[in-house]
């Protein structure tokens, strides 16, 4: 007895200490997505500006704290410990609708937007699509010309150039595995032009069990991107990072770098000693397509107390155009809102926007959105282990049946939970 | 002897209460969840018996993260133990460098894991890293230690090692320590020789120290986590994962949080399993003095 | 005589070794210190070389990132906070175990161990849970409890094993004399474990000021960072400024390096007098 006495009141004496007061202000939590060109302070100053304009609202930054932790896993682990955020950078809003962690935008909230509607899921937009990006080659044209290699209109072409540069010792692309992300770029590419290029909304296909990942046109995209990781990326891809890639192609010790429209925010810099040059990945004919992210935004979490401030905010944050502009500026964006916003742009960001006018868009691979977007944790599995494995020489096929096996345990756990 | 009950209570029950709020319980919500579909985020999920067991048993990835636990569990417990034994013996002395030398084993220890993966990344980069640019002066073509995940994880194992073979040192120290000298001196004084004196005296007696380092470097090797996360993050395509690895991104990139439940409750029955054999192997071997 | 002449040089050889196995064994903190006083331009250069224009300019930069001295307040209040409440908890907890030799006491040190087979990264979600229930999350008290539960089987192994080296005699005869438990624990064991809470402390100290995970998530953002974690933030991954990496990783270790350093003969004197006897 006594000793369930004095269990109690140790308890007790826990929860004394515990219980303080929450004081009542309108304060807003927003969880931002940090990155070289978009450090801590860039997000701040746009709470800065909004706290300015609303002097009775706060507003509070979190991040995630470092590149091990990517954001939306972050996001997962303060959803999962009840500290969901109220307004956040979502990259991958398929993952949380299921769970019903995010709002839905009403009808006519996001007016302002050039396409509300892209990336809709069932019919419900849950997220303000901030910024377009896209994904293709920067080459190193000092070195393109004084080896006479045009720019590649075809797939066979592509091979050639990379041929003749390892022909006069020089390293045709720069790509890491390190980090996990980079090569996926890559391998995002080849599935635009190969499989998405055909069938823009193959994703809804996959996602409906019609098709699966191991297809002729997808064993294509990945046998050519398993050429180039193989053959043309040097001896070490496993232990290069990010950095290191960028390290690598702006010294001049490699001549391609596949990777996206933000590594214009490196070319602006101007620290390198030659001109650089941009173009898509090229089809088996043409080099026609283009893949765009547009999967990245702004998402309000479904159990704020203040929905309309965070309305406010985001409405805020598009349509003050310093603030906006600053914001593409900061890796050469294309912007998403009704009126274009402009900027300072570099000649290589004004070339590309020339270049693609004409071209077939579609949805980066990993990251259709909407409808078409990959199962909950596919995305991960593309990037963490298909493309990985892919890289350092994995049979196609089995690895795209292992894909297709992934997709039937996603399935069945969405299925279950239903 | 009777004792006062309550006092005895009220020194034991702080401590016990505040571990089973926040060691046992957690635990416990844990191995629940493992027999459930919870995919971590939801606040609805369903009791699905054994599956995630039977499809965990039947996962190439766990068998390839158990390999890799596994590879660096029998590296790091060699270094720790048989490194560990001997320069206890070699440096325990009454000297200047002996002391100074067993200080230095211990420096590392006292740092971040984040703190020692940071240091090494830069020593083992392949692209202008340390080792790199010494055997380049040398001549030498850079050696890549990220070529083979055998490799990296060997290369991973010894940093382990580095950072943490000082506590183990200490252990067996502290043991060495507790042999009494005149034992040793008896031998001496018998033309017992060095090596002699070490398999048969110096050895068995420090058996309690082997005890608890051989249980300490297991476990800790069963959950390596950290070192792995910052140097190769499991990469690539999950060759270097390791099972808290691999559980961890399990609940958190794949939205699996019941069969990431189910993949730690077996770690922890294996951590157990191990421990338990190992027990019973070094106890008996202790000689009493 | 003869012997003695033989000795010396054979010691010398010997005290040379240990030297040269230390310093090899320094080499990668000789990289990290060395390349902190240097520029970028010169860790390129010379990875290896002495800094040969020292600069206190990555230091200045790593202060002006993050509010060091707040962060080593942070860091200091949880710290110290933490080793203290484990040590009162498990060494009082360990003397009861450890003296009352019955099977509710055989239960408990089982059952204090199952702790020490769990990795610590598999309690962090759901103890943020329990503490967000006990709404205990964003507070420093909350990682101090996160903390008591994570080490307490550590501390319990440690001080059971030390206990049980003080003959049993001393605090019965004082239980005889009429003194009370408790005051036989502070007034006599207590004492009498300084080399074991010395041992603990380090451990502790060692591992709570190093923690990086728990106290990111437990903290969150609101109630200020550890060193760790906001040496961390500063450090990003995405940077390869080794210089600006070195002099963080600088400014995160020295203090706990120092305590090391301190504190080594007690530290020493708790093991072999403690767990290993056990």
């Amino acid at each position: 007895m006594k000793k369930i006495l004095s269990l109690i009141l140790c308890a007790l004496l826990i929860c004394g200490t515990a219980c303080a007061a929450f004081a009542e202000e309108t304060k807003i939590v927003f969880c931002v997505n940090i990155q070289p060109q978009l450090p801590l302070e860039f997000w701040q100053s746009i709470a800065d500006r909004y706290m300015a304009a609303k002097p009775d609202v706060k507003v509070e930054i979190i991040g995630n704290p470092s590149s091990n932790v990517t954001l939306p896993q972050y996001e997962k682990t303060l959803l999962a410990t009840d500290q969901f955020p109220d307004i956040m950078v979502m990259q991958n809003p398929a993952d949380f609708v299921p769970s019903g962690a995010l709002l839905a935008f009403d009808e006519g909230d996001l007016d302002y937007l050039a396409d509300p509607n892209v990336g809709k899921i069932d019919g419900k937009q849950y997220v303000a699509n901030y910024k377009k990006q896209i994904i293709g080659v920067f080459y190193n044209k000092d070195m393109f010309a004084a080896n006479g290699i045009e720019v590649p209109q075809t797939w066979q072409a592509l091979v050639d150039a990379s041929e003749t540069l390892l022909a006069a010792g020089i390293q045709p692309f720069s790509l890491g595995l390190k980090d996990g992300w980079p090569q996926g770029q890559l391998a995002n590419m080849f599935a635009g032009t190969d499989l998405l290029a055909k069938d823009p909304h193959w994703g809804a296909k996959r996602n409906a069990d019609e098709v699966k990942f191991n297809n002729p046109d997808l064993v294509k995209a990945m046998e050519k991107y398993q050429t180039i990781c193989t053959k043309y990326c040097g001896s070490n891809i496993t232990g290069i990072t990010y950095t290191q890639m960028l390290e690598q192609f702006f010294t001049g010790k490699a001549a391609m770098l596949p990777i996206g429209s933000w590594v214009n925010a490196e070319v602006a810099k101007a620290e390198q000693d030659f001109e650089v040059g941009w173009f898509p990945i090229p089809g088996d004919e043409d080099a026609n397509v283009v893949s765009v992210f547009v999967n990245e935004g702004l998402s309000i979490g479904a159990d704020t107390k203040y929905p309309e401030v965070c309305k406010d905010f985001i409405h805020f944050f598009f349509t003050d155009k310093e603030l906006y502009g600053e914001f593409l500026k900061s890796e050469q964006l294309f912007s998403t809102t009704k009126d274009p916003v402009e900027y300072e742009m570099i000649p290589l960001r004004k070339n590309m926007e020339e270049q693609i006018a004409n071209m077939t868009e579609v949805e980066g691979f990993e990251s259709m959105t909407g409808d078409d977007a990959f199962l909950p944790g596919l995305k991960d599995y593309f990037t963490n282990k298909m493309t990985q494995n892919i890289a350092i020489g994995a049979d196609v096929a089995s690895e795209l049946d292992a894909f297709d096996e992934e997709w039937e345990i996603a399935k069945e756990a969405i299925d279950d939970a239903a | 002897m009777k004792h006062n009950k309550l006092h005895d209570t009220l020194l034991v029950a702080p401590g016990y209460l505040i571990y089973t709020i926040f060691m046992i319980i957690p635990l416990g919500m844990c191995f629940f969840y493992s027999f459930t579909n919870w995919d971590g985020i939801s606040k609805n999920y369903k009791l699905i018996g054994l599956k995630n067991f039977r499809r965990l048993f039947a996962d190439a990835d766990f068998y390839n993260a158990l390999k890799v636990t596994l590879i660096i569990t029998v590296i790091t417990v060699l270094i720790y133990n048989v490194l560990g034994v001997l320069l206890a013996v070699l440096l325990n002395r009454k000297r200047r460098a002996c002391a100074f030398a067993k200080s230095a084993v211990f420096v590392p220890t006292v740092l971040s894991s984040v703190v020692v993966a940071f240091i090494w990344s830069y020593i083992m980069q392949t692209d202008g890293g340390v080792i790199n640019t010494v055997l380049g002066v040398f001549g030498i073509a850079p050696y890549d230690f990220y070529a083979t995940p055998l490799r990296t994880i060997v290369m991973i194992s010894v940093i382990i090692a580095w950072n943490g073979l000082g506590l183990f040192l200490v252990i067996y120290v502290a043991t060495l320590n507790t042999i009494p000298t005149e034992l040793m001196e008896a031998a001496e004084v018998d033309g017992a020789s060095g090596v002699q004196r070490f398999f048969k005296i110096t050895l068995p007696l420090m058996m309690p120290g082997i005890t608890i380092n051989s249980i300490l470097s297991m476990a800790g090797g069963l959950k390596q986590y950290d070192h792995v996360k910052v140097i190769t993050g499991g990469g690539p395509g999950g060759a270097t994962q390791t099972i808290t690895l691999l559980s961890v991104e399990k609940a958190f990139e794949y939205n699996r949080r019941g069969y990431s439940s189910a993949i730690i409750l077996v770690l922890f029955v294996m951590i157990l399993i191990v421990s338990a054999i190992q027990l019973s192997i070094t106890k008996r071997r202790e000689v009493k003095y | 005589m003869s012997v003695k002449r033989n000795r010396l040089p054979r010691e010398g050889i010997g005290s040379a070794l240990a030297i040269l196995f230390a310093l090899i064994y320094l080499f990668p903190l000789y990289i990290a210190v060395s390349n902190s006083f240097k520029s970028y331009g010169d860790i390129i250069k010379s990875p290896l070389a002495l800094p040969t224009r020292p600069t206190l300019d990555n230091f200045v930069e790593a202060f002006h990132s993050s509010n060091i001295a707040s962060l080593y307040g942070t860091s200091l209040l949880i710290t110290v906070s933490s080793v203290a409440l484990l040590i009162f908890i498990s060494s009082s907890a360990a003397y009861v175990i450890t003296r009352r030799n019955n099977k509710a006491c055989k239960f408990l040190y089982a059952y204090a161990l199952i702790g020490i087979m769990v990795p610590p990264v598999v309690t962090l979600v759901p103890s943020i849970k329990t503490l967000s229930m006990l709404h205990l999350m964003y507070k420093p008290t909350g990682l101090l409890m996160f903390y008591g539960g994570a080490y307490f089987s550590t501390t319990i192994f440690l001080y059971t094993g030390f206990i049980n080296s003080i003959p049993a005699s001393l605090d019965e005869s004082a239980y005889i004399d009429g003194a009370s438990t408790i005051g036989i624990f502070f007034k006599i064991i207590f004492p009498l474990l300084k080399p074991c809470t010395a041992t603990a402390v380090i451990l502790m100290g060692m591992w709570i000021w190093n923690d990086f995970l728990n106290p990111m998530y437990i903290l969150g953002s609101t109630s200020g960072r550890t060193i760790t974690t906001g040496i961390y933030n500063a450090i990003g991954a995405y940077t390869s400024q080794w210089n600006l990496v070195f002099a963080n990783v600088i400014l995160a270790s020295f203090p706990i390096v120092i305590l090391y350093l301190c504190m080594q003969k007690q530290f020493m004197s708790g093991l072999t007098a403690g767990a290993v006897k056990g």
